[in-house]
């Protein structure tokens, strides 16, 4: 009897003991699994991003990022398309663009949207001799690049509001630059680009990303649909760590402020201006997605879609199931 | 060459081109992708761009334009700074002692490692200038250099046993001798400063221009105009350098090399 109460009791000790170890991680350490992420430069409304990294979100979920960097999002999503990414954050024209066109590739890397990641966050800067958007007019106007977001919205205010003025696509960085300099007489650009030019070279803020379209989708966080269909559950973690990061933001914003400052070593009164620009959110919103759809093909950005098939395309391009 | 094996010649080369366009569109069917438009894609897109204009509405003509009026003006600078400077080195050695610790490192430095310094301190057309004046200076600079150094000392001895004084020397004897060189140079250089042209737009600011027009259509995905302008900086670059090499032709007739 004795005996067998003390086989018990090992069995037992062994059970408890094992377990433990096993649940610790001591003698199975959790997996680490390297996602390549791409982003744009200086791009505040990715500050999500930077949360997660710091917070240590991606690496509690046994995610390890490897970050690329990238000047505009067409760019970005020729590398994503061409299967160098994982997951993006990007505007969400230019990954509409590019699904769009590579649909009809079986071998190209299809942008699926996760989640939002801004909505807002854009300005169009000025200087002084412009003082209302019908003064825009016969000037010159620089952009992030040809089918940015950014692109994408002063194309749809020139369409509706029939204005002439000459659009200069040039890199984000650049155009501040070319603002002190007296090249352009003002630019669309995302934060905190535009809040540089307020601060640094006296424009001012003519109209807001809010004032072109109110709470239109910004930047989504896009994966690839080949990565998706085979690591459904690194997706799941990814989307999770976004998430919880942009609550972080959104709860915590004297944080968000010390860390965007601290990512771009911009001050405290830049940063206060570009964060006001933004809406942070990661609940996508699918029908301004269309209406930026319907707006790419009557500006031929978008060529090989009809109108009547938006509603599915968007439909398709949003997976609402990780949030 | 007679006209016989000129018209061979001109036949061959329609032929492999007739080739190339075959293989390149069967390649586009067998791949299917929209990434890579097949030659009757890039000649639709042509027409579409060469009559409606690009998506800011400008023409291929007013592309190409801008971009042949950047380039020249980028080479006559180009040619006026490195042809004086070429003959000063070459016929004197103090000069070119002093002067290659600058010259030979910067030589090095490709022209799109200069577009962050040009945006700040340059703008308008004087950045697009200063970065094809850097990739065809150098080409006409060493040429020149070569071609002073290759005067035949018998001659200049010649002229100064006449009396003539060194103005003349270096006009009459030592500039007409190193002319083919300074040709060949200026041929380089006219090839580099085009090939300049892409980085040169890429820095963006202007809306028209080739190097614009391939950034913006792969910005928009749509291959078949990229493609159209990579093809049209390949011929426009083919007749340019065709046009010099036929005045090369025709000046240096007595030449072997530009003979053969």
């Amino acid at each position: 009897m004795a005996s067998k109460i003390l086989i018990v009791s090992v069995i037992a000790l062994i059970v408890i003991v094992g377990a433990g170890i096993y649940f610790s991680g001591f003698l199975f350490p959790q997996q680490t699994a390297t996602v390549r992420v791409g982003h744009l430069t200086g791009d505040l409304h990715h500050l999500a991003l930077f949360v997660a990294r710091n917070q240590g979100y991606f690496e509690q979920s046994g995610i390890k990022i490897e970050l690329k960097e990238y000047a505009n999002g067409p760019l970005l999503m020729q590398d994503f398309l061409a299967g160098e990414l994982d997951f993006a954050y990007v505007g969400a024209p230019p990954a509409i663009s590019a699904r769009a066109k590579g649909m009809s590739d079986p071998n190209a890397h299809l942008p699926v949207v996760i989640a939002s990641v801004n909505l807002e966050g854009s300005a169009i800067v000025v200087d002084g001799s412009i003082e209302s958007p019908e003064d825009l007019s016969g000037k010159i106007i620089g952009t992030p690049g040809t089918g940015t977001i950014q692109d994408i919205l002063l194309s749809m205010y020139i369409r509706d509001h029939n204005l002439t003025l000459t659009k200069s696509p040039m890199s984000i960085s650049y155009l501040p630059i070319e603002f002190s300099k007296g090249t352009i007489n003002g630019f669309i650009g995302w934060e905190p680009a535009p809040s540089i030019a307020v601060v640094q070279s006296g424009a001012h803020v003519l109209l807001t990303s809010k004032d072109l379209f109110e709470n239109h989708q910004c930047c989504v966080l896009v994966v690839s649909n080949k990565f998706l269909a085979s690591h459904q559950d690194l997706v799941s973690k990814f989307a999770a760590a976004h998430k919880l990061a942009n609550n972080y933001i959104i709860n915590n914003p004297a944080y968000a402020k010390q860390l965007a400052m601290n990512i771009t070593g911009h001050s405290s009164q830049l940063i206060d201006l570009a964060l006001s620009h933004i809406v942070y959110t990661s609940t996508p919103d699918p029908v301004s997605m269309k209406t930026f759809l319907h707006a790419m093909i009557d500006l031929n950005v978008v060529t090989t879609l009809t109108h009547e098939q938006v509603d599915d395309f968007i439909n398709a391009f949003i997976d609402t199931r990780f949030i | 060459m007679k006209h016989a094996d000129r018209a061979k010649s001109l036949l061959l080369g329609l032929f492999s081109l007739i080739v190339f366009l075959f293989l390149w569109q069967l390649l586009a069917v067998w791949m299917n992708s929209p990434f890579l438009p097949g030659p009757y894609s890039v000649l639709t897109a042509f027409f579409r761009i060469s009559t409606a204009g690009d998506i800011d509405g400008y023409t291929l003509s007013s592309h190409a334009m801008t971009s042949i009026y950047r380039v020249l003006l980028g080479f006559l600078f180009a040619g006026m700074t490195a042809i004086p400077l070429g003959i000063f080195m070459g016929l004197k050695p103090s000069v070119n002692s002093v002067s290659s610790p600058i010259i030979e490192p910067i030589r090095f430095i490709p022209p799109i490692a200069w577009i962050p310094l040009a945006i700040i301190l340059l703008g308008g057309i004087t950045r697009y200038v200063f970065l094809i004046w850097i990739g065809a200076f150098f080409p006409i600079l060493l040429n020149t250099i070569a071609g002073v150094k290759r005067t035949s000392a018998v001659l200049v001895d010649m002229a100064k046993t006449f009396g003539a004084d060194s103005r003349t020397i270096t006009f009459k004897i030592v500039f007409p001798s190193a002319l083919p060189e300074v040709m060949s140079g200026l041929r380089v250089g006219l090839g580099v400063g085009w090939m300049c042209i892409v980085a040169a737009e890429m820095i963006g600011g202007d809306p028209v221009g080739l190097g614009r027009l391939i950034i913006k259509y792969a910005n928009l995905y749509q291959m078949d105009v990229v493609i159209l302008g990579m093809v049209t900086i390949g011929i426009i670059g083919l007749i340019l350098n065709y046009a010099i090499l036929s005045t090369e032709r025709r000046l240096f007739k007595w030449r072997v090399e530009v003979r053969a």
